[in-house]
């Protein structure tokens, strides 16, 4: 019961946080003059009477009331004005258009990630202050430390120019799970696998250590566990207290992918899309993008905040 | 207790330790405060000191590179995209020398292996080669490729006299030669991707598709030999060559007597006279009353003189007189002003710089004899007339007037032979010509404002103009002949005698091709007009007129017939000799310009040192040159400077700020840490990109330089502000607090006096720690290119990664030190906050690293 009270309380407070950022956004972008990218053979008369129909000239308050009402009432958020491939295109259609690469690749990097990465801190943390903890922190160092950008060139030029075993750019199509289709992710997955790596390498290493150093460590160990029998039973239980409920906000956050690993490799996903309405001045995909990167990263947060309450019921964040 | 102290006399009131000191022992050592504490644990990390050493480095470099460097962010070169990395020019050492090891079939080698054969910048280091076999069989060639200065030859058009004097007089002080002969047009490659490639010196053929050497010679010593296809000048029947030089004065008479050579005359001749000139034989609409300060030369061959060439008088107007009586005149004259017409027989040639006519006579013209016309006029309000009549099989290769002003005037007058091309490239110009026999072809290139044409014969008279723009007036007179006339794009006609046209093409007139015919026989040769597809025929009267809709573009024509094609204007001692005097043409006048053949690499150095004089004696950059030919060692300096600045501005500001609201929240707590806790929530919630794009979206006129500050500080003291809060909470409640409370102290005092200087190790590392995440932001961004800082001067590190990444696999090199300076400055920065958060927070050490 104070769980459940505890969650509502964090859900309103973050759809107040959400309504606030989107009201101030929609504010902000209405007040903008509207830019029409007019298309050869295009009559502006005509356009500006169907951005008249749409309400575009009308009141912000007005805008933003009809603007609710037509997501609630027919799941419309606008259509693409500018957007040089999908003009007069739904923005919803649009989005989950591009939703699919991103989300696998994501998904891939994570599953890559972090098994990897909480395996290597966990034998870091076990190989503490030897030769193979030194090798892997001073790489974990270098690996969160250098832009993802760099590794991308090097996973670019390396493995798809040098070696030749990947394409250059992602392959286009919708055969999402086609065999050709996951070799041209690889690079993208790799990118961006590296640095989420080192991250959980990091973390895992740090909570393990200090975990490890415990007087429970030593019972476990005087009532007659062996080593590993400790670590998995004890050690890594506990260690995992705050390394659950960030893979679980890694997978919320494989909504809104990166935005230089898809210009990078051209995959065509919301990043990329994202910044074609930024440029094209595209307001209303500019708008939802908008919201959704703002629902994804409040909604990563407070999973992570309740998944630390119920996996530890001792901690209860925010709690009096 | 029965003391009664308070009676105590005064006198028996003595302090117990008043003269001694309270403390046990003396402090030995002196108390190290807190930063000095902080800086000795910090110093006793060896990594973190390292990365403090690299970070020095890197500013350093940002700092002090722009201004070691003459190289500008602004300074772009097109030929010199792409350039290796290199900071030597030594010739025996292979490392860093911005030459790249390439391995190509014969062909790319002959092509590279010529640049150096020609200039002797050699494009092939050292010319030195390599051959093996390639898995097909063939000879493949091994050699260092000089990217610098692969470029070879290019053309140069639009070159004023003034470069080319400049050019010449820089050859001559240092030794170097830029200038190359020009090569001959006729023979240069004719793949279109190698019209404009000034490298092909030397034969080639069109082979599959591309441009293939020919008839060279691989030698036994390695080298190679190439045939050349310089453009000669001279004319094969050249006996002999002399040159004049008239510093005798005025009135200088050459008078050559034997046949078959060549007089090249420069004029020295600085005395003048005035002279006054009348102009052609239809002169009653023309002012051409002309007045000219002029040296007078005069020349009579006995013989078959073959040959004379003038002359550059630029400066001083002259007259010549030419008389040819016995023998072929090929006359090229330059630079002259205003002819007396004398003789028999006159040709009369106008020059450029509003100068000269020059006269040819001549009495007996065989078939074969050419004579060339070539009228230029460049300066305005000086009026030129050209008049030439040859009456016996004269050829008139080309009548070219460059005139401007209305007074020109050019009247052409064959009585007997043909007349070739005649190109006025002036709207204004007024132009006769009669031909009076058969078989003369009178080709136009350009109009002039007035056009006269009379054929007596059966001539064929062929325009091809589009001076759509001016009026013209054409006039055809085909009294007793046929005629036919092809004409493009001339917008108005009236006419005379028998058998007209007339065509218009503006206006709501009657845009119309009218023939008119009086008695036209079937069997003449029709007029066939030309005109543009708003050309109506709306007035035809009789039948045998065609009219064909057709647009024809202007078919610009290269003159070489000018002095800038033999030496004598090429005054330079740097040249390539050929196997007679002035053989090679070094020049192509078009107009006052010139189009030259030069040698990239030389011409750098000589308009960087000798007329920029920015600094730059030869291209080397440190780093290689980037797509654009930017120097990217200065390019990644500037934007690693503004990187710099700007975290550091930001974090400085950001700290401040969040000091400050921080501290507010802490100490305050209660209602106005709710609130401002929700402001600073709501604001950290909004993703970073999007605070970013609307900015620039509101500010879009604002520099974007501001636009980033401005999103890096909206959002970036959040951080600073809950670490301050936190602080805050662990210490308001202490008893040091209560303590000063006590004393009286105000809020703002116990704030930043007692409580702040306990936050402060965890404040400046975290500005320290947000330095990096900061130049990572601006580098993605400008990488994304959601913000564009690249202005004049200003470039950013991002930017620079943007533009190597189309080339990650042809030039890496433009990625690479970009790359390189972000991952090491990431690292060095990281590392270096770690340490100083390891100095500050001892309690922390090893938790995150």
């Amino acid at each position: 019961m104070y769980m459940f009270k505890y969650i509502m309380k964090r859900l309103g407070l973050l759809l107040m946080t959400f309504v606030i950022i989107e009201i101030i956004c929609f504010v902000l972008i209405k007040a903008l003059p509207i830019v029409i990218d007019i298309q050869v053979g295009k009559d502006r008369d005509i356009i500006d009477a169907q951005l008249r129909a749409r309400g575009y000239y009308d009141p912000i308050p007005v805008q933003f009331w009809n603007y609710i009402v037509r997501i609630f009432t027919k799941g419309d958020f606008g259509i693409c004005l500018n957007l040089p491939e999908h003009r007069n295109h739904p923005v919803l259609e649009v989005f989950s258009s591009k939703l699919p690469p991103t989300i696998l690749i994501n998904i891939y990097s994570s599953l890559v990630s972090v098994p990897i990465g909480i395996m290597l801190g966990i034998f870091a943390a076990l190989r503490k202050n030897k030769w193979q903890d030194q090798v892997i922190s001073t790489s974990v160092m270098v690996f969160i430390s250098v832009p993802s950008f760099v590794y991308a060139f090097l996973v670019q030029f390396i493995f798809c120019f040098l070696l030749g075993w990947f394409p250059l750019l992602m392959k286009s199509g919708y055969d999402y799970f086609s065999w050709p289709m996951f070799q041209s992710m690889i690079p993208a997955v790799i990118s961006m696998s590296f640095g989420s790596i080192a991250g959980y390498t990091r973390y895992t290493r740090a909570e393990l250590t200090e975990v490890l150093t415990n007087d429970y460590m030593l019972l476990a160990r005087t009532k007659g566990l062996t080593k590993a029998q400790a670590t998995t039973r004890h050690a890594l239980r506990n260690a995992m207290v705050p390394i659950f409920p960030s893979i679980i906000g890694e997978f919320i956050g494989v909504l809104s992918g990166s935005l230089i690993i898809e210009k990078i490799f051209s995959i065509p996903g919301i990043g990329g899309l994202y910044l074609t309405s930024i440029n094209s001045m595209d307001y209303d995909s500019f708008m939802f993008l908008s919201g959704f990167y703002i629902l994804v990263g409040l909604l990563a947060s407070l999973v992570i905040d309740i998944s630390y309450g119920i996996i530890d019921p001792r901690i209860r964040m925010g709690a009096k | 207790m029965a003391n009664n102290f308070e009676q105590l006399p005064q006198e028996q009131f003595v302090l117990v330790n008043e003269n001694r000191p309270l403390k046990d022992k003396e402090l030995v050592t002196k108390p190290r405060g807190f930063f000095a504490d902080a800086m000795y644990r910090f110093s006793r990390n060896k990594g973190s000191i390292v990365a403090a050493g690299i970070i020095g480095v890197l500013f350093l470099y940002a700092i002090i590179a722009p201004l070691c460097t003459p190289y500008k962010v602004s300074t772009t070169d097109a030929y010199l995209k792409y350039c290796l990395p290199k900071i030597h020019d030594n010739p025996n050492f292979d490392f860093y020398d911005g030459c790249d090891t390439k391995t190509t079939s014969e062909i790319n080698f002959i092509e590279n292996y010529a640049i150096g054969a020609e200039t002797g910048v050699n494009a092939i280091k050292r010319q030195a080669y390599t051959t093996g076999i390639s898995s097909i069989g063939e000879t493949t060639y091994t050699y260092r490729l000089d990217s610098y200065r692969k470029t070879g030859n290019v053309f140069m058009k639009g070159v004023s006299r003034d470069t080319l004097e400049s050019i010449q007089a820089y050859q001559d002080e240092m030794g170097i030669q830029i200038i190359y002969p020009i090569t001959d047009p006729a023979q240069r490659p004719t793949a279109a991707q190698d019209l404009k490639n000034a490298n092909f010196w030397y034969k080639t053929e069109y082979i599959d598709g591309r441009t293939t050497p020919v008839e060279y010679t691989i030698n036994e010593d390695g080298t190679v030999t190439y045939q050349n296809i310089y453009k000669e000048y001279a004319r094969p029947s050249l006996s002999s060559v002399q040159n004049f030089n008239t510093t005798s004065g005025p009135n200088a008479k050459l008078t050559p007597v034997s046949g078959g050579f060549t007089i090249a005359l420069t004029s020295a001749v600085e005395e003048e006279e005035e002279e006054e000139v009348e102009g052609g034989t239809d002169t009653s609409d023309i002012d051409d009353v002309l007045e000219y300060e002029t040296n007078y030369l005069s020349m009579s061959t006995e013989d078959n003189l073959n040959f004379i060439s003038f002359v550059k008088s630029a400066d001083e107007a002259s007259v010549f007189n030419y008389d040819a009586t016995n023998g072929g005149i090929y006359a090229e004259i330059n630079g002259h002003d205003d002819p007396t017409l004398d003789g028999e027989y006159l040709l009369g040639i106008g020059a450029e710089r509003g100068s000269a006519i020059g006269l040819i006579k001549s009495s007996e013209y065989s078939a074969s004899d050419y004579v060339l016309l070539n009228a230029f006029g460049g300066d305005q309000g000086k009026t030129k007339i050209t008049d030439f009549s040859a009456e016996k099989n004269c050829y008139l290769a080309s009548v070219r007037t460059n005139y401007t002003t209305t007074k020109n005037y050019v009247n052409l007058n064959s009585m007997d032979g043909s007349i070739g091309l005649v190109n006025s490239s002036s709207a204004s110009a007024k132009l006769t010509f009669t031909a009076k026999d058969d078989g003369y072809t009178i080709k136009f290139g350009k109009p002039a404002k007035y056009v006269k044409l009379v054929a007596n014969g059966n001539n064929t008279i062929e325009s091809s103009a589009t001076s759509a723009d001016d009026a013209s007036i054409w006039h055809y007179d085909a009294e007793n002949g046929s005629m036919y006339v092809n004409v493009t794009g001339h917008t108005d006609a009236s006419f005379d005698g028998a058998y007209y046209w007339a065509l218009k093409l503006d206006g709501d007139e009657p845009a119309a091709v009218i023939a008119r015919k009086a008695d036209f026989t079937a069997n003449l040769v029709p007029f066939v007009v030309y005109a543009t597809a708003d050309t109506k025929a709306t007035d035809l009267s009789e039948g045998q007129l065609y009219l064909m809709a057709e647009s024809q573009k202007d078919n610009s024509t290269m003159y070489y017939a000018n002095g800038y094609f033999n030496g004598d204007n090429y005054h330079s001692k740097m040249r390539v000799e050929g196997e007679g005097n002035y053989k090679y043409a070094y020049a192509i006048s078009h107009g006052s310009s010139f189009e030259i053949r030069v040698n990239y690499y030389e011409y750098y150095r000589y308009y960087h040192s000798y007329v920029l004089k920015d600094g730059i004696n030869y291209p080397m950059f440190i780093f290689g040159a980037n797509d654009s030919g930017q120097d990217i060692f200065v390019c990644l300096a500037s934007g690693a400077r503004f990187s710099f600045i700007l975290a550091i501005v930001v974090s400085v500001v950001n700290m401040l700020v969040g000091a400050i609201y921080g501290a507010i929240e802490g100490y305050y707590g209660g209602r106005a840490d709710l609130i401002m806790e929700r402001i600073s929530e709501i604001l950290s919630a909004v993703p970073f990109m999007i605070v970013i794009t609307l900015l620039k979206y509101h500010m879009g006129g604002t520099s974007q330089a501001i636009i980033l500050f401005i999103a890096f500080f909206l959002t970036g003291w959040i951080g600073e502000a809950s670490l301050v809060r936190m602080q805050f909470y662990r210490f308001k409640n202490q008893e040091y607090v209560l303590a000063s409370r006590t004393l009286g102290a105000r809020d703002w005092r116990i704030m930043f006096k007692h409580i702040f200087p306990n936050a402060l190790g965890t404040i400046v590392t975290s500005s320290v720690l947000v330095i990096p995440s900061m130049i990572f932001s601006e580098t993605s961004l400008s990488y994304l290119g959601i913000i564009n800082l690249n202005t004049g001067d200003m470039t950013s590190v991002g930017t620079l990664l943007a533009g190597g990444q189309p080339y990650l696999t042809t030039y890496p090199h433009i990625i690479i030190f970009p790359a390189i300076f972000i991952s090491l400055l990431m690292l060095t920065f990281n590392l270096f906050g770690n340490g100083l958060r390891d100095a500050f927070n001892p309690s922390l050490r090893g938790t995150e690293d």
